[in-house]
């Protein structure tokens, strides 16, 4: 027995031993395969789910519908001639073609019918996707990019600016997104920008909300340190490390919310408080259609002036939540199946 | 290790980081937030070219030390000199730049890289902040750092979780090197990692300061760890130094009682060994409310005597302990345990609290001290008649060790050794009468 330390030693763990012993593994530079980043798996993913690229290929379907119903010309030069629509949308055929009456049902030569002003509803449902679908994608590239940076700024920097910022969004909280959006239009008049404005200037507190949370648990995150130890500035920390782990579920709420907004302007527009009456957009169609909901003198009811510009809305946003819900299951780091990559 | 100036490259003096424990504006608002002592006036100095080891037990303030050196957290208060620097009073602009000679390397590989960014641009990184590359020589420098740590140069596309741990911190590393530093703080570099990597992360470490002539201060709960690498050790409890010196001195006697009990906890593989481990009793005090005095007090085996009494060190040691908790105790019933645990405490006899109180903290019958022996009695019926209060009010003014009056400085006790017990007060007034050595400045 004795009580002095180091008479034994383990000469196994000599460093120069670790240096050169067998490779703990048979990985070896030519078994290695590219490198799949984050995104092109989540593709891979998405592109298997099926109601997913259901969604996708309606949404396709509808927006080049909408780009190639009637030729586009900017400044007198036609840039996309084709016109998949018959009619110009405002025009009233009776006018031109006295067999033509309002309220005509569906027939081969107008597969959707023709609405109480005698216009062609096939061509005003494929050149009325111009107005809804651009709307909704435009409202969300605004909103999301504008609630992106005021979340991320919000979260970042923490304490009384925190506080201050994440009142304000409450106090936008507090009012019903729809009402404010329809005091905004009733001020400033209908019309295509304005209806972009009145779902940007406070649609974009959602997505301040959730990125702000986001952001409070990424910069808690040691590599955030990491890059401040490095000397980076605060804006390139924000855009470098904290944004891009914040976009996931940006992108799911974002996809989700682009339906919404389309349902939120057809609402305004059968509230006839949208686009100016007569417009070929799906909500302000079903506004100016309404009285036939009722029968009418003769008994019949000419359901194919709502149901079309109605189908048209519900497929257009049930398809942009199919994908929505795609893009979650598709970057949710949990999901397995498509996980047959190494790491932790 | 390496060879050695004796110009000091970074300076601490009384470094200080609290944190405030108020868990929202209102509460700040009423002042009701009580501060963490994490570091408490801390002194250091890292010299060029050496490894200053920093060693103690989780939660002793390590960390918090290496993030207020460099910044990364404010320190509450104190200095600290890179050169001839202030470092806590440079503006940010500066500070950014001066992060081209500091840098840090963290203690999870595995959170310390972003999961979204290639490898390449972790370690293109610190050169696109501080615009030392970019282009085609960006591409090279980034390979040629690979390359550095011991990783392909081909690795760059790669993500960090295709990577073992050993190897992300190799990444760590490189990251650290970009920017060619003076000195880096090495959180625990090594403590996430399995013990035959950690052997070839440290030999990498020791490798590239020999090569880039770095400076490191090098923290760590691993003694063998810090042995191996360190040129000089500094030993923490709670918030403070208790011990500094270099690796042979501190891992030889005279130790800081603490440091004793640490070296006592190193593992030894030899079945014929035996030696008397030390253990500690109880758990580290709590940071919001230190002990006072020497903060190791209310564990320390080697605590003072006052010179009224003559007893025992265990005697001592145990009768501190009642002390201790009788003062946060709320009834009798948390100083002893019965083995019955239906006998109800107060319904005991006097004679049988005192046993059961005796036996718990290991106290004899009679202790040997008289004068001791009558206060402890004394208390004892005080506990009996319930009045925890009272009792302990008298041995608190019976039993008063030095240690706990006022807080020790940091004691000479060797050519760089500096111990901060009283134990070594006195071998301190013959070798330096100006009383308090400051730090560890004059070599």
């Amino acid at each position: 027995m004795s009580t002095e330390r180091g008479r034994i030693r383990i000469t196994g763990f000599d460093a120069d031993r670790v240096e050169s012993r067998d490779p703990l593994s048979d990985w070896a530079e030519h078994s290695a395969v590219e490198t799949q980043s984050r995104w092109r798996r989540g593709w891979e993913r998405f592109k298997r789910n099926r109601s997913a690229m259901v969604g996708v290929a309606v949404v396709l379907v509808l927006s080049i519908a909408a780009l190639l119903a009637r030729p586009i010309t900017v400044a007198g030069f036609p840039i996309q001639p084709l016109a998949l629509a018959p009619h110009e949308p405002s025009t009233i055929l009776y006018l031109q073609d006295p067999s033509v009456g309002v309220y005509d049902p569906p027939s081969l030569s107008h597969p959707m019918g023709i609405d109480g002003s005698g216009r062609d509803l096939f061509s005003r449902i494929l050149y009325g996707g111009r107005y809804s679908l651009s709307i909704g994608f435009v409202v969300v590239a605004l909103t999301a990019s504008f609630g992106t940076v005021y979340g991320a700024v919000s979260g970042y920097y923490g304490g009384w600016v925190d506080e201050i910022m994440m009142r304000i969004v409450d106090t936008i909280y507090a009012f019903p997104g729809l009402v404010l959006a329809l005091i905004i239009v009733t001020i400033l008049g209908g019309g295509y920008w304005q209806l972009v404005l009145a779902f940007s200037l406070f649609g974009w507190a959602s997505y301040g909300r959730l990125v702000r949370g986001e952001v409070l648990s990424i910069k808690e995150n040691e590599y955030v340190m990491a890059a401040k130890a490095l000397g980076a500035r605060d804006w390139s920390v924000i855009l470098k490390h904290i944004i891009p782990n914040a976009i996931p579920p940006l992108l799911v709420v974002a996809s989700l919310n682009i339906g919404t907004v389309v349902i939120g302007v057809a609402a305004l527009g059968f509230l006839g408080l949208g686009m100016p009456p007569g417009t070929a957009e799906w909500g302000t169609m079903l506004d100016a259609t309404r009285e036939t909901l009722i029968p009418g003198p003769e008994g019949r009811i000419p359901w194919w002036a709502t149901v079309y510009p109605g189908l048209a809305i519900f497929l257009f946003v049930m398809a942009m939540n199919m994908i929505g819900d795609g893009i979650n299951d598709a970057l949710d780091a949990q999901a397995t199946g498509m996980d047959d990559q190494g790491g932790a | 290790m390496s060879e050695r100036t004796e110009e000091s490259i970074l300076r601490v003096e009384g470094l200080k980081k609290y944190y405030d424990t108020s868990s929202g504006f209102i509460d700040s608002l009423l002042g009701r937030g009580r501060s963490v002592k994490a570091v408490d006036d801390v002194d250091l100095e890292l010299r060029e070219g050496e490894t200053l080891g920093v060693v103690g037990e989780s939660g002793c303030g390590k960390t918090t030390l290496g993030r207020s050196i460099l910044r990364l957290i404010k320190p509450t208060d104190g200095t600290v000199y890179y050169r001839d620097e202030e470092l806590t009073a440079v503006s940010n602009v500066r500070l950014r730049r001066l992060k081209k000679d500091l840098q840090y390397i963290f203690q999870d590989p595995f959170a310390s890289l972003n999961p979204r960014l290639t490898v390449g641009d972790i370690i293109g990184e610190p050169l696109d902040v501080h615009d030392l590359a970019d282009g085609e020589e960006r591409t090279e420098r980034i390979g040629e750092l690979l390359e550095t740590v011991g990783l392909n140069a081909s690795h760059t596309r790669r993500y960090p979780h295709e990577f073992s741990g050993g190897q992300r911190q190799r990444i760590g590393i490189a990251r650290a090197l970009a920017v060619d530093p003076e000195v880096i703080v090495c959180d625990e570099p090594v403590s996430a990692l399995d013990v035959s990597v950690q052997a070839q992360i440290l030999n990498l470490l020791e490798d590239l300061q020999d090569e880039f002539g770095l400076s490191y201060i090098f923290i760590a709960h691993d003694l063998s760890v810090v042995e191996h690498i360190s040129d000089r050790v500094a030993v923490m409890y709670l918030g403070e130094i208790a011990e500094v010196g270099t690796t042979e001195e501190v891992f030889s006697p005279p130790h800081h009682p603490y440091t004793e009990a640490l070296l006592s906890a190193i593992p030894e593989p030899d079945p014929l060994w035996e030696d008397e481990q030390i253990t500690l009793p109880g758990t580290v005090p709590s940071p919001i409310d230190p002990p006072s005095g020497c903060r190791f007090h209310t564990r320390c085996p080697r605590i003072i005597q006052p010179d009224d009494y003559e007893l025992t060190q265990a005697e001592w040691r145990s009768i501190v302990d009642l002390k201790l908790q009788t003062g946060d105790a709320e009834s009798v019933g948390s100083l002893a345990t019965t083995e019955e645990e239906s006998v109800e405490l107060s319904s005991l006899t006097r004679d049988r609290l005192d046993e059961l109180i005796r036996s718990e903290y290991s106290l004899p019958r009679r202790v040997s001290d008289e004068q001791a022996e009558e206060v402890l009695s004394s208390a004892i019926d005080r506990l009996h008649a319930g009045e925890i209060a009272d009792a302990n009010e008298r041995l608190d003014s019976a039993f008063v060790s030095p240690c706990e009056r006022r807080p020790p400085d940091q004691y000479r006790t060797g050519d760089a050794h500096r111990i901060a017990c009283f134990l070594y007060e006195e071998e301190n007034d013959e070798h330096d009468s100006a009383g308090r050595a400051d730090a560890v400045v004059e070599d």
